[in-house]
């Protein structure tokens, strides 16, 4: 049985790699977008760069909200002075004030399958890591879970899955519909926005994606330096072919899935390095198809069972560093969403997000199963990594309202055509700051209303007034209104209004 | 294109709306609950919006917390696609 099921994934692995290859269209011969010797160059190039220069990027970056040149970003991660450090930490602060205001998204992983034929050094779910117990939710366990973590009041999941036969497309648009259709106190609880973080595919399988709903496709490079990609990522797997998983974006941008999530890994290179592949990256998306990346993801290597490599790596990524990092990124790509996960502890969670922080998770659990079966408890053996903070979903939205952050489960943009282009502009103008705000107002209220603590309750309605006061000098009367109208109907009992 | 019509035709339609009623309309590729923009007007004021659907895939989002206004304004723009 066992040998029989190792033999049908190899089969399935070696169909995918003979399978078209999916990226050569999209590149310039044998070049991609990536280019290691320029970025090298670009980096030693614009080594000690002069405060005078880094202000004038800084300035520059949040006026036009637009990507930085190379060589603008190079300069800023050459930095050496510390108190130039602070005002770049203030600059990126700022530059995510004017795109996104002071709204924090919020919403918690779903782990579907932890099979996978792909070997990387540092995953717990890698195939040769037997220490691993290895499932696959049913359809109907899925929907436990999804009772389980509407019913705290989340709206927004990011599901994940193993590269696996037993978790391939058809699998995850079922996990996607089985989501949309729970349905918990009366309909209060429910999921509006499934963004999903899985292996490249095809055009195709994206477009079976796009049909059942997907709210961003999430895939990251994990490293864009092709020596270690290739050292991390065993050649005899999918994952080992670099370019398939370069160009993954572009196939899901031209299969019309228009919101892209991209990502490193940090850890495992120079963390300047993949900042200005992140870039390079983004630019490349805006120049071939008039949308950059939705999101950019940058988790640190966590611990993880029987996973060696992450003790060893040299290149981990101190917090300092990561700080710099999350600020550069901020100001390099304006209008993009940043994402900082559970991984990172209580104390490192409120160093960072000031730096321009737009999403981030609570009440999260990633082993298998973990949201109904072992909730209070993390498990290595099933779980891709160890989490670093584990607080509850209302203990989050507490802490955040307690700093100034309100919380959005917003899920309106998809819904109703603000994507591609036309998100690009609001973003790059700063209006869409103000449609962020109104819907971190009104999703704010229905979870105060239908899932919140009483603790959290006064301290969310004390924000909640702030909030109101600063939106009437944002808005028109009309607009002010409306928002006025609609908070009230909520509090009759309607659900899901938005702008 | 959606129903044959394409992006630049979407265009000229918007800006006709905004010329006739004062309102703005953007056009999307309706895919399940995703709608993709395709067309019209990219900056929003912070309204309401109402939306349409002209054909199974080709959404109209009229930016409006007027819904009689609204209702006009998509049986206009179902007349010039015709
Ligand atoms: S990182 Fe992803 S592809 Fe690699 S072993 Fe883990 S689950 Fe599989």
């Amino acid at each position: 049985m066992w040998v029989e099921s190792v033999r049908v994934a190899k089969n399935w692995m070696e169909s995918r790699l003979k399978g078209e290859d999916g990226y050569s269209k999209y590149m310039d011969g044998e070049k991609t977008f990536i280019d290691e010797e320029k970025i090298f160059k670009t980096l030693k190039e614009n080594r000690d760069p002069k405060p005078a220069r880094i202000r004038s990027i800084i300035d520059e970056a949040i006026e036009s909200k637009e990507c930085l040149s190379l060589e603008d970003c190079a300069a800023l991660l050459n930095v050496k002075n510390e108190e130039l450090w602070k005002e770049i930490f203030q600059a990126a602060g700022e530059v995510k004030k004017q795109v996104y205001d002071n709204r924090i998204v919020t919403f918690a992983p779903l782990y579907c399958s932890n099979y996978c034929v792909n070997n990387c050094l540092y995953c717990a779910f890698r195939r040769e890591n037997s220490v691993e117990i290895r499932r696959r939710l049913t359809l109907d366990e899925i929907r436990r879970e999804v009772e389980v973590l509407a019913g705290m009041g989340h709206k927004r999941l990011i599901t994940s899955y193993g590269e696996h036969p037993l978790s391939d497309v058809n699998y995850i648009a079922d996990t996607l519909r089985a989501i949309y259709s729970v349905k918990v106190k009366g309909g209060r609880g429910e999921i509006r926005r499934v963004n999903v973080n899985a292996a490249p595919m095809t055009v195709e399988e994206l477009e079976i994606l796009r049909d059942v709903g997907i709210g961003t496709f999430q895939v990251f490079q994990e490293t864009y330096h092709r020596k270690t990609y290739s050292e991390v990522h065993p050649p005899d797997t999918i994952k080992g072919n670099y370019f398939w998983r370069l160009y993954c974006m572009h196939r899901a941008l031209e299969a019309g899935v228009d919101d892209v999530g991209i990502g490193v890994l940090l850890g495992l290179f120079d963390w300047r390095f993949e900042v200005l592949s992140l870039l390079s990256h983004s630019i490349e998306l805006e120049e071939k198809f008039g949308v950059g990346p939705h999101t950019i993801s940058f988790p640190r290597l966590r611990p993880a069972a029987n996973t060696p490599f992450v003790q060893n790596s040299a290149y981990k990524v101190s917090d300092e560093d990561f700080m710099k990092f999350i600020a550069v990124v901020r100001i390099a790509v304006p209008y993009t969403g940043m994402i900082l996960t559970a991984r990172e502890p209580e104390h490192i969670r409120r160093r960072v997000l000031p730096l321009g922080i737009t999403q981030t998770d609570f009440g999260s659990k990633i082993g298998i199963g973990s949201y109904r079966e072992s909730y209070n408890k993390q498990e290595a053996k099933i779980q891709q990594f160890l989490l670093g903070d584990t607080r509850e979903l209302d203990e989050g939205i507490r802490w955040l309202a307690e700093m100034g952050y309100i919380v959005s489960f917003c899920t309106a943009g998809y819904r109703c055509g603000r994507t591609g282009v036309k998100i690009m502009k609001l973003l790059k103008t700063g209006r869409e700051k103000i449609f962020c705000k109104l819907n971190a107002i009104l999703t704010f209220k229905e979870y105060l209303e239908d899932f919140a603590s009483e603790e959290t309750k006064r301290v969310g309605e004390e924000l909640l007034e702030k909030e109101l006061k600063e939106v009437k000098d944002l808005v028109s009367e009309r607009t002010y209104e409306k928002l006025i109208e609609y908070l009230s109907r909520i509090e009759d009992g309607e659900r899901d209004l938005y702008f | 294109m959606v129903k044959g019509i394409s992006t630049s035709k979407l265009e000229e339609i918007a800006k006709v709306i905004a010329e006739e009623f004062g309102i703005s309309v953007w056009f999307a590729e309706v895919v399940g609950r995703r709608w993709s923009y395709l067309a019209g007007s990219v900056i929003s004021e912070p309204l309401p919006s109402v939306r349409f659907m002209l054909d199974e895939k080709l959404g109209l989002v009229v930016e409006t917390d007027d819904e009689k206004l609204a209702e006009t304004v998509f049986d206009y723009v179902r007349k010039l696609i015709r």
